[in-house]
């Protein structure tokens, strides 16, 4: 077949045009180098090469020399040893990513290609190749890499601490038990108000430690998901809540609930902190309704609303209870530590989903937690 | 001797639990357990360990009297309460498989919980503190046991 003729006059106009030549190559790549194979101390490098790394190329004589010098010492070896296969055997691709350093100091990422011209013989007598600078590219890379171990050792670190101090609270508590247990009669009235305090700090401190370990656990895990049954989970968390649910009086009403692909511990966890505040934050005098419905999004993506008639948030507190420790109340108006929604938020987070608030204070609370739906 | 042995209830009564024997390397919880254990008036003797290792030596003394339940922390230093599962596992086989360990600890990690429960050895995983109604569900466990012994006998 013949070549299509826009193909026959670009190549014509390429051959006389040399404008059309400069336009592809300072709009496509960095830098292009030819080289003298037969005389190998001269290499004809394009201005823009030398820009890259803040030279004036005016400096420069098209020595090969002068590359060499601001290449990376390892890197240099490599393009060397392709180099030498290239021209060997032109199957052997001269095609490497290597490191300059820039005048600042900096390092400048750059993938150098090429490809030999050969005489009659085979042999190679002239270099063309082409670079381009790929800094960005790796800097991303690296930084995702250094972000993902931080977090990693972020994790590690927070599940060493709480269970370090885990070991010695859980021992306090056994000690005030065994005082209690044994002591009781000795101690005066004030005395025993004392170790009460005490376990309730103590008791306290338990539950911090652990919604510090549950918030800890989902900070960029790699998390593997899975169909979970929503309407399964949520009965699980109401079992699990029970106590509190009838202690508070609360009426719950749980529409029929989609399937998601989603991780399932945090799934749960997600819905055991949002169904647990409606508790928690529910009306006090009785008639706390709560609310757990879905409803579909654009098609794909599902919506989950946990609605209560409880004390409400203010719109100006908005932001301030998704942050960590962020909380509204004293403690012994409501007892937590303010990591709940943090979780919540990060939990959506992790699913590329979101969680939103609409509220007014004293009108009761809707968290909306968006997920990609189950598709079939 | 490098583990403590405490005597409750005296030969010729037969206690809920004969011997049980405790392995934790905190000092002060252990202390705490032995008083929970013999207020509980359910434990015959009770040996205690405060590392894995001395709990395995004594279990491979040919003398040794039987043992009924032990109760086993995780995070030990050196050898930890997995280690210590494998190596008895692996070491004496069915004649420490019979026995009833109970995972006692403070271990915060879920994937822990199921780690135990690849252990057919270990028959509970609780989460301290100890308290009594623990040794209780212990002795039901072993009176369930000797019970469905005698049956299939």
């Amino acid at each position: 077949m013949a070549d299509h003729y826009l193909k026959t006059e670009l190549e014509h106009e390429m051959s006389v045009n040399p404008a059309m030549w400069q336009f592809v190559q300072e709009a496509s790549l960095d830098g292009v180098w030819y080289w003298d194979l037969e005389q190998p101390d001269q290499e004809w490098m394009s201005p823009e090469f030398w820009k890259l790394f803040g030279i004036d190329p005016q400096e420069k004589t098209h020595n090969p020399a002068e590359w060499q010098d601001i290449i990376n010492p390892d890197d240099l070896k490599l393009a060397l040893i392709n180099f030498e296969q290239h021209c060997a055997d032109s199957n052997h691709p001269y095609d490497q990513v290597v490191r300059y350093k820039h005048v600042d100091g900096s390092t400048i990422w750059v993938r150098c290609r090429g490809q030999a011209i050969r005489d009659g013989t085979g042999k190679a007598i002239r270099m063309l190749g082409v670079h381009n600078e790929i800094t960005a590219v790796k800097r991303r890379y690296e930084t995702g890499r250094e972000l993902a171990a931080a977090n990693s050792e972020l994790r590690s670190f927070a599940y060493a601490v709480s269970h370090d101090l885990k070991s010695p609270v859980n021992t306090v508590s056994m000690l005030l038990a065994e005082l209690l247990e044994n002591e009781r009669h000795a101690l005066s009235k004030d005395g025993l108000d004392l170790v009460d305090l005490a376990g309730t700090s103590i008791k306290r401190m338990q539950v911090l430690i652990e919604d510090l370990l549950s918030y800890t656990s989902v900070i960029g895990e790699v998390v593997e998901f899975e169909p979970v049954a929503l309407d399964v989970l949520a009965q699980d968390v109401l079992d699990d809540l029970r106590q509190d649910i009838e202690n508070s009086g609360a009426e719950v009403d749980v529409s029929s609930l989609p399937k998601v692909i989603a991780h399932r511990t945090q799934m749960r966890l997600l819905l055991k902190n949002l169904i647990g505040n409606a508790v928690k934050y529910g009306k006090k005098e009785g008639g706390n309704k709560i609310k757990l419905f879905a409803t579909v999004v654009d098609g794909n993506q599902v919506e989950i609303n946990v609605q209560d008639n409880g004390i409400g948030i203010d719109e100006a507190d908005f932001d301030k209870v998704f942050a960590v420790f962020g909380r509204l109340h004293r403690y012994e108006e409501y007892d937590g530590v303010g990591l709940g929604l943090a979780l919540c938020r990060r939990i959506a987070m992790n699913h590329g989903g979101t969680i939103t608030l609409q509220s007014k204070s004293g009108q009761g609370s809707c968290f909306a937690v968006r997920l990609p739906l189950m598709q079939n | 001797m490098t583990f403590e042995v405490h005597k409750f209830i005296p030969e010729g009564e037969t206690p809920a639990i004969t011997n049980l024997m405790v392995v934790d390397d905190n000092k002060v919880d252990q202390m705490i357990y032995r008083r929970i254990i013999k207020r509980s008036g359910l434990v015959g003797t009770v040996y205690q360990f405060l590392s894995a290792e001395e709990a395995l030596k004594h279990l491979r003394r040919k003398d040794r009297s039987s043992v009924d339940a032990i109760l086993l922390d995780i995070n030990m230093p050196r050898m930890d309460g997995f280690e210590f599962l494998s190596a008895a596992t692996d070491e004496m086989g069915d004649s420490f498989t019979a026995m009833v360990v109970i995972m006692l600890t403070t271990s915060l990690d879920p994937s822990d919980e199921h780690r135990a429960s690849q252990y057919s050895v270990v028959k509970e995983y609780l989460n301290k503190p100890l308290v009594v109604q623990h040794l209780y569900e212990i002795s039901e466990y072993l009176a369930r046991k000797a019970q469905s012994t005698v049956e299939q006998g």
